[in-house]
C-alpha cells in the first residue's frame, strides 16, 4: 500500500504531522507549529508550514475556517480525514513489514 | 520581513500574508527561518498552488512591478544600441582586419540577459500567470552564461554561444506564447541566431541596430500597456 501522501515529496512529512494535529481540531498556524515540535519534534520553518498548508487546501485535504481577521484557523476536511485514515493503514503495513522482515532475519 | 514577503507573489501573498505575519509575530523568524522562508518563496513560485485571478483594477493597474519587463527591454536594448555604436564608430585599422572593439562586445553581451529577462517576464505576464521552473531556468542560464562569457577563453565561446541559444529559445516561447504563426517563429529564430552569432568587428555592425531598436520599441510598449486580463494556463 502507497502513502497517499506520497506525492507532496518534501512536505509529505509535514503534510502527514499537520493533518494528525488538525485531525484533533482546528488550529491556527502559529499554534499548528507549536505542536508539532512538541510531539514531533520537528520544527517546521515558517516557509515550510505555509508551503505544506497550500499543498493540503488545493487538494481539499483542510480549509480554513471563515474569519474576517488573521490568524484564521485551518481544519481537516471529509476528504482529509480519508487521507488521514489511508495514511496511517499505509504506515501501520510498511511498519508490520519491516517487523517481518526483522523477524525473519533474526530467525536466519 | 516584508522584503521576504515580497519574494513571494502577488497571489500568494493577498491569500497567505497576513497569517505569514501574524505567525511570525508569534516567533520571531531565527536565522534558520529566514531560510526557509526564502527558500519558500522559491517553491512558491516554482510550483505555485495559487492562480494569479487578482482582477486588474484602476488603482493596481500597471504598478511599477508591471513595467520592471518594460524597463529591463528599454535598458537592455539601449545597451546593445551603445555596443553596435562603440563598434560601428571605431576607427578602422591601418591594415585589413577588424575594428579593436574593446568594450563593445561585453556591453552587448550585458544587454541580451537583459533583453531575454524582459522577454520572459512578458510572456509570464501576458499569459496571466506565475513563473514556471523553465522561465526561471532560462533567466538564470541567461545571466550565468553572460558570466561565463567574460571570463576570458575559452569561457568565451561558450557562454556566447549559450546566449545565443538561450536568446532563440526566448523568442520563440514570447512568439509562440503571443500566437505568432509558425514561419514567423521560425523566421525570427533564423534572424536571431544569424544576427547575434555574426561576424560584426566591422561596418556590417550597423545591421544588428535594428534588433536594439526593437528591444526599446518592445520595451516602451510593454512598461506603457496594462497588464492584460489573467487567462487559463494550459500548462
Amino acid at each position: 500500500m502507497s502513502s497517499p501522501l506520497e506525492s507532496l515529496g518534501r512536505f509529505a512529512r509535514p503534510a502527514q504531522q499537520i493533518l494528525t494535529i488538525l485531525g484533533q481540531g482546528p488550529r491556527i498556524p502559529a499554534a499548528l507549529r507549536g505542536e508539532v515540535r512538541a510531539r514531533c519534534g520537528d520544527d517546521i520553518g515558517p516557509g515550510t508550514l505555509f508551503g505544506t498548508l497550500a499543498r493540503l487546501e488545493r487538494r481539499g485535504l483542510v480549509e480554513v475556517i471563515p474569519s474576517p481577521a488573521a490568524p484564521r484557523a485551518y481544519r481537516i476536511t471529509g476528504l482529509g480525514a480519508d487521507t488521514l485514515e489511508a495514511e496511517l493503514a499505509s504506515m501501520t503495513s510498511r511498519g508490520r513489514r519491516v517487523q517481518g522482515f526483522l523477524t525473519r532475519s533474526a530467525v536466519t | 520581513m516584508s522584503a521576504i514577503l515580497r519574494l513571494y507573489p502577488r497571489a500568494w501573498r493577498e491569500r497567505y500574508g497576513d497569517e505569514l505575519l501574524a505567525l511570525l509575530e508569534d516567533r520571531p523568524p531565527s536565522p534558520l527561518d529566514l531560510i526557509d522562508l526564502t527558500r519558500g518563496a522559491f517553491d512558491a513560485r516554482l510550483h505555485p498552488q495559487l492562480p494569479e485571478t487578482q482582477p486588474v483594477t484602476p488603482e493596481r493597474k500597471n504598478p511599477m512591478s508591471d513595467r520592471l519587463p518594460g524597463l529591463a527591454a528599454i535598458g537592455g536594448g539601449l545597451l546593445f544600441l551603445v555596443g553596435v555604436a562603440m563598434i560601428g564608430l571605431a576607427p578602422l585599422p591601418s591594415f585589413d582586419g577588424y575594428r579593436e572593439t574593446g568594450l563593445a562586445m561585453p556591453v552587448i553581451f550585458l544587454s541580451l540577459p537583459l533583453i531575454d529577462v524582459a522577454l520572459i517576464a512578458a510572456a509570464v505576464r501576458r499569459r496571466g500567470g506565475a513563473w514556471g521552473r523553465g522561465d526561471t531556468w532560462l533567466a538564470i542560464i541567461a545571466v550565468g552564461s553572460t558570466a561565463v562569457s567574460m571570463t576570458g577563453w575559452p569561457g568565451l565561446m561558450i557562454g556566447f554561444l549559450t546566449l545565443i541559444a538561450v536568446t532563440a529559445t526566448v523568442v520563440v516561447r514570447y512568439l509562440r506564447n503571443a500566437g505568432a504563426p509558425p514561419w514567423v517563429v521560425a523566421g525570427a529564430v533564423v534572424a536571431t541566431v544569424l544576427a547575434i552569432a555574426a561576424n560584426t568587428e566591422d561596418d556590417r555592425a550597423w545591421l544588428l541596430a535594428p534588433i536594439g531598436l526593437l528591444a526599446v520599441v518592445f520595451g516602451l510598449i510593454s512598461a506603457l500597456r496594462p497588464r492584460p486580463s489573467a487567462s487559463v494556463d494550459p500548462a
